[in-house]
């Protein structure tokens, strides 16, 4: 090739480098994005319409380091919350671009918020934006506000987090480890429970704890929070509609039953001394469900093991010298954990009449012959499905203490 | 231009690079297959084959030392035969250099630019590639064995970090819809383990011939092992239903959340496929380049590269409408079978012919 062909062939090479630079195509700048950090979907007023809200972070508005060190309280809130309809979701959320000077932006969002009356009516149309947008993330958590609307807990505040969507996030973690009473749960896993055979889904359930005003003085520091998030149960689905609520102690038992409790406080009256308890955190915990086939009936084996430590003792306890009163506060945690189980068993199958639990599933795995035959029917199947619950607890520690306190 | 050599660590660098790009962008044993859950038997199955079919590869491309597969061709199946030989092996990885720019372009704009055009990602990676083939065999060799290690900590990253999100109760109940499904997903895996066909060119240019098979071997166990990992942590992780995604392993890789440190780390499987991309793209455009070079007595191949780009280029563009049609070109009964045939037929038909051959130079 000679010094021409050279020339024309590094004309031809600058000039696809001119569309080389394609990180600018796509280019967005950090000051032009709102950042969504939790989004609520609600049914509007008009019914086929979808109502959208979105909690966008405020950036100016967020304190600093300093300045929340310094104690000095903004008078701003750090987020903006704006709702609009449309016809779906996505068309929603585009529509807000209506009202926001910021781009809005997915990829930060952390939760995805049903309103009670949306979710008894079927999440399953709004799901697919979630799945197919490629800013969203199917580690996205999924909620349903109880008795209220989306939009109204993405006003709702708390006193010790500025940004309600981070507030939420922390109250998730601390729900999941200190108490196991309420459920965390992503939409990877809400969709997968979804779309599997034999399992229907649960979400995150929570409340509004609303607040009166407090009494103003002088000058006015800080709005007040007039209500906050409470998480605390889950909300039990059939296919894609709400179809009821456990309780804090139903939840629990479902935890056991899917082997997800990582934390949480057990409350056993302590024997031989009348009206006095002991309190037990659980440490760790494991399950196994099983289906097993009794003359040709298919039954659930659930066995669940954990381990506690002793945190607390109302009245006089030695368990170093009584060995037996050790053995016998363990046969009580199993037993209190057993009808935490056999609650949430009873409320899956007489109430909700849902397979929460995914015992169909585990029927699918491990007798995917018989579940062709049970498959169709699972439905009238599983509201008298025998579940035999197992549990087997240890205490292996009781804190820094031995006994407990003597009092003379 | 006969001087270059590469080593065998080089020869298995790039055999398995190119394979594993085929994997791990859209996982076709996956999303264009109806294996679901079973997938990743599929990747078991297709592994032993596709080592086998390799070695048979080797063999048959060590029976002609002095050249590669296109000159033996030449030599075993005459003037017009062997120039028909050469041209079907060159148009396979033709395409195939075409497909793959297009399908890590596409990657590019479902996964993280929609609003840039595919043609320029499809520009930026051919063109690359072009470079890299104008290169010759060992800047491929030499950039592939030094992007291996780049890449393998980034496949790994994307497959292993996420893990704790596993549940493995995922893979059951296996063969749930009889083998059926999941022979015809093996055929598809197989597919790509057939491009080990390209070694064809590169055997003459092998510093040590007798590490071939070795380093083959090699090549086919690393990206066979990752690739069976890869479809089983995608099922276990994504669940059955993850074969309903474009891009699973990028769907996995956005599941990484290590103590809200370490997020959104989905660009490292995007890093480590742009890598092996134009790698690839390169390599094949080098096949392509030399096959037609050598099927036509060139003496230079280096003038048909920017031609041949400037086609792969147009081919990547023009030749699926949209995405589907892309991940329908993976289904088993498409490149699966078309694939299997092309390739595995055109190195039987050499073996065939060089057998042949043999014999009659023997009794001459």
């Amino acid at each position: 090739m000679g010094r021409q062909g050279k020339r024309v062939l590094l004309a031809v090479v600058l000039a696809f480098l001119a569309l080389a630079p394609s990180a600018c195509w796509s280019r967005r700048e950090i000051e032009t994005l709102g950042f969504v950090l939790a989004l609520g979907v609600d049914r509007a007023a008009r019914q086929e319409l979808v109502q959208l809200t979105v909690q966008v972070a405020k950036p100016v508005a967020i304190p600093s380091g300093t300045q929340a060190g310094g104690g000095g309280a903004t008078m701003e809130k750090p987020f903006w919350t704006v709702g609009g309809t449309g016809r779906t979701a996505f068309e929603a959320l585009r529509n807000l671009h209506r009202l926001s000077p910021r781009r809005l932006y997915l990829a930060h969002n952390r939760h995805l918020i049903f309103g009670e009356e949306a979710a008894r009516q079927g999440v399953g149309r709004y799901l697919d934006f979630f799945l197919r947008h490629p800013q969203s993330r199917r580690l996205v958590r999924v909620m349903v506000v109880e008795k209220s609307r989306a939009a109204d807990l993405l006003q709702a505040e708390f006193e010790l987090e500025p940004l309600p969507a981070e507030g939420l996030f922390f109250l998730e973690e601390g729900v999941r480890t200190q108490l196991s009473t309420g459920l965390v749960v992503e939409l990877g896993d809400f969709l997968q429970m979804l779309e599997d055979e034999g399992i229907e889904p649960v979400a995150e359930r929570v409340e509004l704890v609303r607040k009166l005003p407090g009494e103003i003085t002088g000058k006015l520091e800080r709005r007040e929070v007039l209500s906050s998030p409470k998480l605390s149960g889950a909300a039990a689905f059939k296919g894609d509609r709400l179809v009821g609520w456990l309780d804090e102690r139903e939840t629990r038992g479902l935890l056991w039953v899917k082997g997800e409790v990582r934390g949480g406080t057990v409350v056993v009256p302590q024997p031989e001394v009348q009206g006095k308890f002991a309190t037990l955190e659980i440490l760790r915990a494991k399950s196994k469900v099983r289906p097993v086939k009794k003359d040709g009936k298919v039954a659930i084996a659930v066995k669940v093991e954990t381990e506690a430590e002793l945190r607390e003792a109302q009245a006089f306890l030695d368990p170093v010298n009584n060995r037996e009163l050790l053995a016998s506060i363990e046969r009580r945690l199993a037993t209190a954990i057993r009808s935490e189980i056999l609650a949430a068993v009873r409320r899956a199958q007489a109430d909700l009449r849902s397979d929460i639990f995914g015992f169909g599933a585990t029927v699918h795995r491990s007798l995917p012959h018989d579940w062709r035959r049970l498959r169709d029917n699972w439905d009238g199947l599983f509201p008298s499905l025998p579940v035999e619950v197992e549990v087997k607890a240890r205490l292996r520690r009781s804190g820094l203490a031995g006994r407990s306190i003597q009092i003379k | 231009m006969a001087a270059q050599k590469i080593t065998g660590r080089q020869l298995m660098a790039v055999l398995a690079l190119a394979r594993l790009q085929a994997a791990f962008v859209i996982l076709p044993v996956l999303t264009s297959t109806r294996a679901g859950r079973d997938a990743w038997l599929a990747a078991v199955i297709s592994t032993p084959v596709g080592l086998a079919f390799a070695l048979f590869v080797i063999r048959v491309a060590g029976r002609y030392p002095e050249g590669t597969v296109v000159q033996f061709a030449r030599a075993c199946l005459g003037r017009w035969l062997g120039a028909a030989w050469g041209l079907a092996y060159a148009g396979f990885f033709f395409g195939l250099a075409a497909v793959t720019a297009r399908v890590v372009a596409e990657s590019y704009v479902l996964g993280v630019m929609p609003e840039t055009p595919l043609i320029v990602f499809i520009v930026v990676v051919v063109w690359l590639g072009s470079l890299a083939a104008r290169g010759g065999v060992e800047v491929i060799g030499r950039m592939s064995e030094s992007s291996l290690f780049l890449v393998l900590p980034l496949l790994l990253a994307a497959i292993f970090l996420p893990i704790a999100r596993a549940r493995w109760e995922n893979l059951l109940p296996v063969l749930e819809h009889g083998p059926a499904p999941v022979l015809a997903a093996s055929l598809t895996s197989f597919a790509l383990y057939a491009e080990v066909a390209a070694a064809g060119m590169l055997l003459t240019h092998l510093a040590t011939p007798q590490e071939a098979a070795r380093y083959t071997t090699r090549a086919i166990l690393l990206s066979g092992s990752l690739f069976v990992l890869v479809t089983v942590t995608v099922t276990a992780i994504l669940g059955p239903n993850a074969d309903d995604l474009v891009l699973p392993v990028f769907s996995q890789a956005r599941l990484i959340s290590m103590g809200r440190f370490l997020e959104r780390l989905e660009t490292l499987p995007l890093a480590a496929w742009t890598l092996m991309v134009w790698l690839k793209v390169g390599f094949y455009l080098w096949v392509t380049a030399t096959g037609l070079a050598q099927t036509f007595g060139l003496a230079d191949y280096r003038p048909l590269v920017y031609p041949l780009g400037f086609l792969a280029a147009c081919l990547a563009v023009v030749g699926f409408e949209n995405i589907f049609e892309v991940q329908e070109f993976y289904r088993p009964e498409a490149w699966g079978k078309y694939g299997t045939i092309l390739a595995v037929g055109l190195i039987l038909l050499l073996a065939g012919a060089g057998r042949a051959r043999g014999k009659r130079t023997r009794q001459a």
